[in-house]
This record gives structure tokens, C-alpha cells and sequence, in this order.
């Protein structure tokens, strides 16, 4: 099974940007499984996605980067076990950096994983602000991406928006970059393609 | 927490805005609401809109240095409506199941979820209670507020 991490800081949009991307992919009947992960004690995101009649685990004991991996190793191997899904959406804490998690999953393997990439979703209304006082956090985020969604463009300035994309472009050199907003069909039906397997789609 | 990435030293601040006592680090915050049966309907999307503007507002008034996100959930019988605010200029969004309108003929169940940085749980709690009172009290409504340990919106199903 194919593994899709997406981080980013809290309230980014990872939750809708999720049930976006894994709505299209459940219409063609694909296996899906979401793993969401809330820093806080009351899980709100995990009711969220069961209205998208998706098939969703819970992790709100603490963050899976740094101190719960192990309980998401054995949830990955249970939902193999019982779903044997063709991908894993893992939504990690808004307080989670991507190589904590991946750490995690290269320190405790699960054998039917066959291959993981990480989306980090940046607010582009507040990633300027949120970089200026919470640095080692935001740019580990960023660092970590196989790609950066830039959410919410469609509330941002024009300003706001360019800034973000080129302050992410210059953290992570290379990585591709989208730029989207929840109504935006035809960028969703890109990232869509680009981000969930043939097989699983097909 | 410790390990650098998610521990957060302010930045300075004026005189007065950040208690010299205040944390450093993210808090969660966390409770479940029991509204109690009542007669009248609950506009959903303009209470959890008020509810988390409110306490958002009140946060910063408080201290917090950075909204981090605050989500809320309520359920009454079989509709659901959620609401989330990353800051108080864009306000909040909610979305939900039918046209908002919540019978509270059964009672409600409130989750709500407050992530800022800077404020003990303590006081935020505190601050969720003085938005609750002023939101449900006019209303004739009556609730009880709990911080557990561990809620998850879908315990019991």
C-alpha cells in the first residue's frame, strides 16, 4: 500500500484538502483509509472525514512525530490486516514535522508500505507571520515536503499568496509547489492525479 | 515536548502585553459541551460562528501569542455542524447538515477544540466559559462543561 503524508500547521487546510483529494479517489471505488492525528484530547477532524465515508483512525494521545510513532506503525498494520487498503492518507498534527514521522516509520517498518510521500499544506493567509515566530517548526515543514500545497488563496492578498510560494520555494528548491482554494476543481483534479496511484485510482 | 522544534521562545513583545508568567509552549485545549434539552431550536452556525470568534478574540485579549486553530462540532440527534477559525480577521467557517437549525428537544453535545500559543488550558477554559454563558445563557439554555481526558466526537458510536 501506498503511504501519503500530510503535514503542516494547524488549521492550514489539511483536513479539507484530504477530503477533497480522497472523495475523488473513493468515487472510483478506490480503498482508502485516513489515520488523523490531532495534537489536542477532543478529536474533531476524524468525525470531519467519516461525513466523506471514508474509513478513519483516530491518534489523539499526542503527536506522531515525536511521541506516539509506534502507535501509528501499529495502526498501519492494522488497517492492513483488515482493509488492506491501496493507500493510507496519515493527516499529522498541525505540530508534526515530516521527518519525525518518516523517522518514525523507518525505525518501526511496516512490510506492505511501498512507498511514501509527504504534501505539506501552507496557509497562505498566515505563513509569513506563522514563519516569524514559530521558524524551526514552519521551515521543518517545509523541508520536509515531496511537495507544498499553498491553501487558501482565495482568501489571501495577491501579496500574501506570492509571498508564501516563493518563501516555500526558497526553503525547499525544487519541490514542486501548487497553489490552490477549496472550490478550485481543475488544481484538485491535478494534485489528484499526481498524488494518488494508477492502481489505486483505477 | 522538548526538542526544539516544538518549543517556541515569543517573540518580544510591548509592556504588558505578555504576562511575565506566561507559557512559552502549546497548550491544547479541550472540552465537551452538554447542552441540555430544550424547547426552542439552536441556530448552529451562528452560535459555534459567535462561540469561536469570541473565545479567539478573548485569547488574544488574554495574552496568546499566536492562533494556532480552534474547531468545534456539534451533534443533535442525527445532524452534525462543524466550525473552525485560524484567525479572527478571516472569522470562522462552518459547515454542516441541513439548513443549521438543531432541535434541542434531546439536548446537544458541543466538542470544542482550542489550539493557541501562550495561554495555560486553564485560562482558556476559563474564557470558553465566560463565551458559552454569555452566548447560551440569553437563550434560556442550559449546558454543562467538562475538560476529559480523551474525547474523540465519535466515542459511543
Amino acid at each position: 500500500m501506498d503511504v501519503l503524508l500530510f503535514a503542516g500547521f494547524l488549521g492550514s487546510g489539511k483536513t479539507t484538502l484530504i477530503l477533497s483529494l480522497a472523495r475523488r479517489a473513493a468515487a472510483s471505488g478506490s480503498r482508502i483509509c485516513v489515520i488523523v492525528n490531532e495534537i489536542g484530547e477532543v478529536g474533531i477532524d476524524g468525525e470531519a472525514l467519516r461525513m466523506g465515508d471514508l474509513e478513519v483512525r483516530e491518534l489523539t494521545a499526542g503527536c506522531i512525530c515525536c511521541q506516539i510513532g509506534p502507535d501509528l506503525v501499529r495502526t498501519l498494520r492494522n488497517l492492513e490486516e483488515r482493509y488492506q487498503p491501496g493507500l493510507v492518507i496519515i493527516e499529522a498534527s498541525g505540530v508534526a514535522t515530516p521527518g519525525g514521522v518518516l523517522e518514525a516509520l523507518h525505525h518501526y517498518p511496516v512490510k506492505s508500505v511501498t512507498g511514501i510521500q509527504t504534501v505539506t499544506v501552507v496557509d497562505s493567509t498566515r505563513f509569513v507571520a506563522l514563519r516569524e515566530v514559530l521558524t524551526p517548526l514552519i521551515e521543518a515543514q517545509i523541508r520536509g515536503a515531496d511537495l507544498i500545497v499553498v491553501t487558501k488563496v482565495d482568501e489571501a492578498t495577491g501579496a500574501e499568496v506570492e509571498a508564501a510560494k516563493k518563501a516555500v520555494e526558497l526553503l525547499a528548491p525544487g519541490i514542486p509547489v501548487f497553489a490552490v482554494d477549496a472550490t478550485d476543481d481543475a488544481t484538485l483534479a491535478v494534485l489528484a492525479a499526481g498524488l494518488i496511484p494508477e492502481e489505486v485510482r483505477a | 515536548m522538548s526538542d526544539g522544534l516544538h518549543d517556541f521562545t515569543l517573540p518580544s513583545r510591548g509592556r504588558g502585553e505578555t504576562p511575565a508568567s506566561t507559557p512559552r509552549l502549546l497548550e491544547p485545549y479541550g472540552a465537551r459541551v452538554v447542552l441540555q434539552p430544550a424547547q426552542q431550536e439552536l441556530d448552529a452556525e451562528m452560535f459555534l460562528k459567535a462561540l469561536l470568534e469570541d473565545v479567539a478574540s478573548a485569547c488574544l485579549v488574554g495574552g496568546a501569542s499566536v492562533i494556532g486553530h480552534l474547531k468545534c462540532l456539534v451533534q443533535a440527534g442525527d445532524r452534525r455542524w462543524f466550525c473552525n477559525l485560524t484567525s479572527t480577521r478571516s472569522g470562522a467557517a462552518c459547515r454542516g447538515e441541513g439548513d443549521g437549525r438543531l432541535s434541542l428537544q434531546d439536548g446537544a453535545r458541543l466538542d470544542l477544540a482550542v489550539l493557541v500559543y501562550g495561554l495555560p488550558a486553564s485560562t482558556i477554559d476559563g474564557l470558553v466559559g465566560d463565551a458559552l454563558r454569555s452566548l447560551l445563557e440569553p437563550l434560556g439554555i442550559s449546558w454543562s462543561k467538562n475538560m476529559p481526558s480523551v474525547v474523540h466526537a465519535s466515542a459511543g458510536r
